[in-house]
């Protein structure tokens, strides 16, 4: 099978899809004549022309207000934010408009709207422009949040995302763009709200997304050497939360750790835990572990940086911490 | 300083010990633990250790004498000459005190009668040898679960685990429970009991049945009826819809033996000393309530057919069961039924309810091989019993009556016209 990368991946899945419906369009910030900040939309403004690749100002608020009027009307755009940072510029225009409007109109309109752009750290641009969004927008009902790891599944959900009639919130990682992985060529979608494991294991459940998961395959590769099996969820969707996989997987292993890029407090690894303890509790054979970004902005300097954002080592000591007896 | 040696307790219910024999004399010189003498108590009979060394000086209750708990028995000092002159008389007087207690006491508890009650109390719950709290288990959820699942004791194991809690792979070496260590688990040391005061209803029961069991010279017979054809006729009336109950076939029984029977229709009034001749036939139905017994009455029970035997001993027990009887319907009776039928006893011995002189004792019908004309065949049988006051009713005239009862029963046309 051919393999592209994760950028490659998500700029098929939009012409594929500019391709399929005519009435989906992209706008955002340098999205057409300099091709994207992150070079996801090259070459699209020659392909489908300035009226449905937009160049916007800067902005936030006036062009996710302008983007929801579209999807109310009927349209399906797609928003890219620079980076989700800057989403919290039109936080107002998301929360109360995007994410409201179905429940507020008695269901009588949807708001058929994709949000996309890089989320979380990236290298040294400091607290600012390092935010993990996918708990605060989480948290408020009126969305699907997905955040995919590799290429395969950026493809699919974008296409699955912009085919949903909800606003859908597709997080990608400027880390991780370059990633390469196996793709079809055929037309497909993937599953929103489905979980996939990535390694079968029998000894702990490590669970995460997005970024995190590059670090977590090397730490159940090196667990694997000592004959220490770790079941790898990644969870794809955030919300809705895929609670059968995690379920049962730990009831399977008895242990589990939840690894997540963004802050602890109040964090998606609180939601899972909280959801393993509901319904695990009497497998939990120890209590369950979560690795985060410190209880700090996130630094600008570089060892500082490595160390507040979930790290192997860090990984590898929760692990260890409730792997005691067990080999 | 003289050490006086008194009666010990040597059980909760002790209140007077008698010497059976003093191991040592006076002048002997005893060490702590050395036996003083053996004291033989309602129980047994212990040998009492001293707690003090010294000289035995005096032996103030003699061998086959008795004392009180914690009356003085001996005095003892630590020289052989120390003076216990002044001591002497104050000794005596807590003795001739402690003797007055004793009369008292037996006096107060000689039962009128005169006869012995005997008296019970249970032993002391033993000793607290286990630590009757559980320590808190560290043990994680899943070593909790498998341990309940398999019967597993989770206390046997060490923990492998974070902070040393128990987890799952700890349990391959823990123990199946066994009796020895599921005792640990034991909410009550052994023995344990409370004490629970009578209600007035057990009173009254209590009361009246100990009056009847211990006064009363009772004697049973017992007989067998086939029951074969009063199941025909209870099925063929149910076919006319009519429903009775056994219990109502036997009350017709007994209604109808008992008129002919009045010898039996009899009571004993022990205050007076004289035989009660009932001219009425009033049967006291024993009936089960949650808090004891109540007998209410089928007043006149002769006069009644048997549909009205059965809607007034079913309505009888409903008000009974639900505690509304008044007293006009339980207090008298000449003639008491008890049954334990439908609890599948064979059969039972009841006891006299007083003033009356006979009480019926029905059990339960059972499928058995059964002798007709020679021949072996499958039949249903019930045995009945009656209690009686031999003060009262003599062995043959209650054989008569009984067979009264079982003719009736087995030719149960004679209940329905």
């Amino acid at each position: 099978m051919r393999k592209i990368t994760i950028r490659e991946a998500i700029r098929e899945a939009l012409e594929e899809e500019f391709d399929r419906d005519e009435n989906v369009f992209i706008l955002g910030e340098e999205v057409a004549e300099y091709n994207g900040a992150y070079k996801i939309t090259k070459g699209m403004l020659d392909k489908y022309g300035p009226k449905r690749v937009i160049d916007t100002p800067i902005s936030e608020g006036g062009f996710t207000g302008l983007a929801i009027g579209a999807a109310l009307t009927g349209l399906r755009p797609v928003v890219e934010f620079m980076s989700f940072n800057f989403s919290f510029v039109a936080f107002d225009q998301i929360v109360n408009n995007a994410m409201k409007i179905h429940y507020m109109s008695g269901g009588r309109f949807s708001v058929p709207i994709v949000f996309r752009g890089p989320n979380g750290a990236a290298a040294r641009v400091s607290c600012q422009h390092s935010h993990n969004v996918e708990p605060l927008y989480a948290h408020l009902p009126g969305c699907i949040v997905v955040a995919p790891s590799n290429a395969y599944d950026s493809k699919g959900l974008l296409k699955a995302a912009i085919r949903n009639d909800n606003p859908v919130f597709f997080l990608e990682n400027e880390m991780i763009y370059n990633m390469v992985g196996e793709v079809p060529d055929y037309d497909y979608t993937v599953e929103i709200g489905k979980a996939k494991i990535l390694e079968e294991g029998i000894h702990l459940t490590l669970i995460s997304y997005s970024r995190m998961i590059y670090y977590c395959k090397e730490v159940v590769e090196d667990y694997k050497k000592k004959g220490i099996f770790i079941e790898l969820i990644d969870l794809c969707t955030i919300k809705p939360l895929d609670v059968g996989t995690i379920i049962s997987s730990v009831k399977k292993t008895h242990r589990a750790v939840v690894v997540e890029e963004g802050h602890k407090f109040a964090g998606v690894s609180a939601e899972v835990i909280a959801i393993i303890q509901e319904f695990c509790l009497d497998y939990l054979d120890a209590p369950v572990k979560r690795v985060c970004q410190m209880e700090t902005p996130l630094p600008y300097s570089p060892p500082l940086e490595a160390e507040t954002i979930p790290n192997i080592r860090r990984i590898k000591a929760a692990i260890e911490e409730i792997l005691v007896g067990v080999k | 300083m003289p050490i006086i040696v008194t009666m010990p307790a040597l059980s909760p219910t002790m209140e007077e010990g008698i010497i059976a024999s003093w191991l040592v004399k006076e002048g002997d010189k005893v060490l702590d633990g050395d036996a003083l003498c053996e004291i033989a108590t309602d129980k047994s009979t212990v040998e009492f250790q001293a707690i003090d060394g010294g000289y035995i000086r005096k032996i103030i209750t003699p061998e086959g004498g008795s004392a009180k708990v914690n009356a003085p028995i001996a005095v003892i000092t630590k020289t052989a000459d120390e003076d216990i002159s002044s001591l002497i008389p104050a000794v005596e007087k807590k003795k001739e005190e402690a003797e007055v207690l004793v009369e008292a006491v037996k006096t107060k508890a000689s039962p009128s009668t005169g006869m012995n009650v005997m008296t019970f109390s249970p032993p002391p719950p033993r000793d607290k040898i286990r630590p009757m709290v559980k320590p808190s288990l560290h043990a994680s959820p899943l070593a909790k679960k498998i341990a309940s699942e398999k019967g597993l004791n989770i206390s046997s194991v060490k923990g492998s685990g974070p902070s040393g809690r128990i987890i799952a792979k700890d349990l391959d070496l823990a123990a199946k429970e066994t009796i020895s260590t599921r005792r640990d688990s034991y909410l009550y040391p052994d023995g344990t009991f409370e004490e629970i005061a009578l209600t007035p209803v057990r009173k009254i029961i209590g009361d009246r049945l100990q009056a009847s069991k211990m006064t009363i010279p009772h004697y049973v017979i017992s007989q067998t009826v086939n029951m074969t054809k009063i199941m025909a006729l209870r099925s063929d009336l149910k076919d006319l819809e009519i429903k009775v109950t056994f219990n109502d076939f036997v009350v017709r029984a007994a209604a109808l033996a008992l008129k002919k029977h009045p010898n039996i229709n009899m009571g004993y009034d022990s205050a007076k000393n004289v035989l009660i001749q009932y001219k009425t036939i009033d049967i006291s139905l024993a009936v089960s309530v949650p808090d004891g017994l109540i007998t209410p009455i089928l007043w006149q029970a002769d006069y009644m057919s048997l549909s009205e035997i059965s809607a007034e001993a079913k309505k009888l027990a409903l008000k009974a069961k639900q505690g509304t009887l008044e007293p006009r319907e339980y207090q008298g009776g000449s003639f008491t039924i008890s049954n334990l039928g439908m609890f599948g006893v064979t059969s039972f011995q009841a006891v006299i309810n007083p003033p009356q002189a006979a009480i019926l004792g029905v059990g339960g019908i059972s499928e058995m091989a059964i002798s007709v004309d020679g021949k072996i065949t499958s039949g249903h049988v019930m045995n009945i019993s009656v209690s009686m006051d031999h003060r009262v009713i003599d062995g043959a005239e209650g054989a008569q009556f009984l067979t009264t009862i079982k003719s009736l029963l087995e030719n149960p046309v004679s209940l329905v016209i």
